[in-house]
């Protein structure tokens, strides 16, 4: 009985290894190939379509301020028809994500001769600024040369929040202004603002400050004599006060391109007028400008 | 007196010429946000983590922006020893870091939002209304339970593809091993009586 158990064990763990040998490839070589002989064969063997085996995996990425940010990935495509009969001029790559323009590069580049049945290809993808934040989906595709494709999307990477501005010009003048004369617009607003993102729904915020003299510098235009608003010179927007924080009625900034410069939402834009709403009294002719109590700021929320 | 001009900003509007045509773009990168989806940082009680903000500056000029922590305070401390941050035109990684440490006895599924203003450090050019620009960047922080935070997400990791290549190997050789371990018993076993034939002495 002992011995037979024994023949067992042995008989078994043969078969075992017998059968990872023949897996590897190793008994090939062991046992050499077929005694050769003259024959003609005709084998159809069909085209076996290619597989994007795999993806690298794209950490998250932050958008880059009013540009683009170039985001490089490496995937691996695979044939079983062995890696010659991969297309490798057609090895493609998006990043989509539902309601957003597709980023693309439809030339990416084989980094590797092709080793067995694989090759490595690197893209490079240019991603917006005003492209939302969230999860996009990595697919990759690849074609081998009977056009048999294939694709991978079961990858995704996350691209960050981005809350960015850029506003132009950034000072404003007023020219001469007669004392008593009311409602004068800045000769130089609209100061432009910019979202150079991809946050929405921004808002925006102008804290300003008394104007001294700078001569006689114990007079001031105050705060108060200017409003801000954001549809036109009309001078009825927003009463500022000193040193105040105060938000730009219905200014909302959206993201989008803004070199298409519709100066609206669409475009990621919004337009700042300020006006001096006087009359002003009391004061003598002289400059008057905000060197002493510091910069207004445009602040977007 | 009604007719009397007053030069304001007379002096300014040269200056305001040579200023006016410099363009200013900012803007700081963020890991989390509500919008258009709930993607807090989620931390457990107890737990604490440093985020880091990413300030760019895309403008044609060097700026100096400095960073005021304005909400959510009771969780979080700007950890950098000068808030006052250099930014050189065309640098986009300059990181802003925020300890977040959340209390042991904080609610789970509470919510709070950091916010940090950067505001541009004037310049103080004289002689015109100079504006300054600035913006805010929230985060929303959700506290959750330990299977859930962020920082149990860090520590499990899936193991790498090499380490499942060396259990199959590890498993071939031990398979090998008893197999040889089997010859060679049975090998012995057959070897002991003859060799006991041959010490023992004839009588």
């Amino acid at each position: 009985m002992k011995r037979e158990v024994q023949i067992t064990i042995i008989i078994v763990s043969l078969i075992l290894i017998v059968a990872i040998f023949s897996y590897s490839g190793l008994l090939t070589k062991i046992t050499g190939y077929a005694t050769s002989s003259t024959t003609v064969v005709n084998i159809t063997v069909g085209n076996t379509a290619p597989t994007v085996s795999a993806v690298e995996v794209i950490a998250a990425k932050n958008p880059t301020d009013d540009t683009t940010t170039t985001i490089t990935f490496n995937f691996t495509a695979t044939d079983t028809d062995g890696a010659s009969n991969i297309n490798r001029s057609l090895a493609q790559a998006y990043f989509q994500r539902a309601g957003e323009s597709t980023r693309s590069n439809t030339s990416c580049i084989n980094t590797s001769i092709g080793v067995g049945n694989n090759i490595n290809f690197t893209c490079a993808i240019d991603m917006w600024y005003y492209d939302q934040n969230g999860a996009w989906t990595i697919n990759a595709t690849i074609k081998d040369n009977s056009a048999a494709y294939a694709e991978n999307s079961s990858t995704t990477f996350t691209y960050n929040l981005l809350p960015g501005m850029k506003m132009s010009p950034t000072s404003l003048t007023w020219g001469s202004v007669a004392l008593g004369q009311s409602n004068t617009g800045s000769n130089n607003d609209p100061i432009q603002v910019n979202n150079t993102g991809n946050s929405v729904d921004v808002s925006i915020n102008v804290t300003s400050y008394n104007l001294r003299g700078e001569t006689t510098i114990t007079e001031f235009i105050f705060a108060s004599n200017f409003t801000v608003e954001n549809t036109s010179e009309g001078c009825s927007g927003t009463a500022m006060s000193n040193a105040t924080a105060l938000n730009v009625t219905s200014s909302i900034i959206q993201r989008g391109n803004h070199s298409l410069n519709y100066n609206n939402a669409t475009s990621g834009q919004e337009q700042v007028y300020f006006c001096l709403k006087g009359p002003l009294a009391g004061i003598s002719q002289q400059s008057y400008s905000s060197s002493a109590y510091g910069s207004w700021t445009l602040l977007i929320i | 007196m009604k007719n009397k001009k007053i030069g304001i900003f007379a002096v300014a509007i040269l200056s305001a010429v040579l200023i006016a045509s410099v363009v200013l773009a900012f803007g700081v990168a963020i890991p989390y946000w509500d919008n258009p989806e709930w993607y807090p940082l989620k931390l457990a009680p107890g737990e604490s983590k440093i985020i880091s903000l990413t300030l760019q500056n895309t403008g044609e000029d060097d700026a100096i922006f400095r960073a005021n922590l304005t909400s959510g305070s009771e969780i979080a401390v700007l950890v950098d020893e000068n808030l006052d941050y250099s930014v050189p035109s065309g640098e986009v990684n300059k990181l802003v870091n925020i300890k977040v440490e959340i209390p042991e006895n904080a609610e789970l599924q509470a919510r709070y939002r950091i916010s940090v203003s950067f505001q541009q450090i004037s310049l103080g050019e004289g002689g015109m209304v100079s504006l300054a620009s600035g913006l805010t960047a929230s985060f929303p922080v959700e506290i959750v339970g330990y299977e859930e935070s962020v920082k149990r997400a860090e520590i499990q990791k899936t193991p790498p593809q090499e380490e499942k290549n060396y259990m199959w190997v590890i498993t071939l050789a031990i398979l090998i091993a008893i197999v040889i371990a089997v010859i060679v018993v049975k090998k012995y076993q057959k070897a002991k009586p003859q060799r006991s034939s041959k010490v023992t002495p004839k009588v």
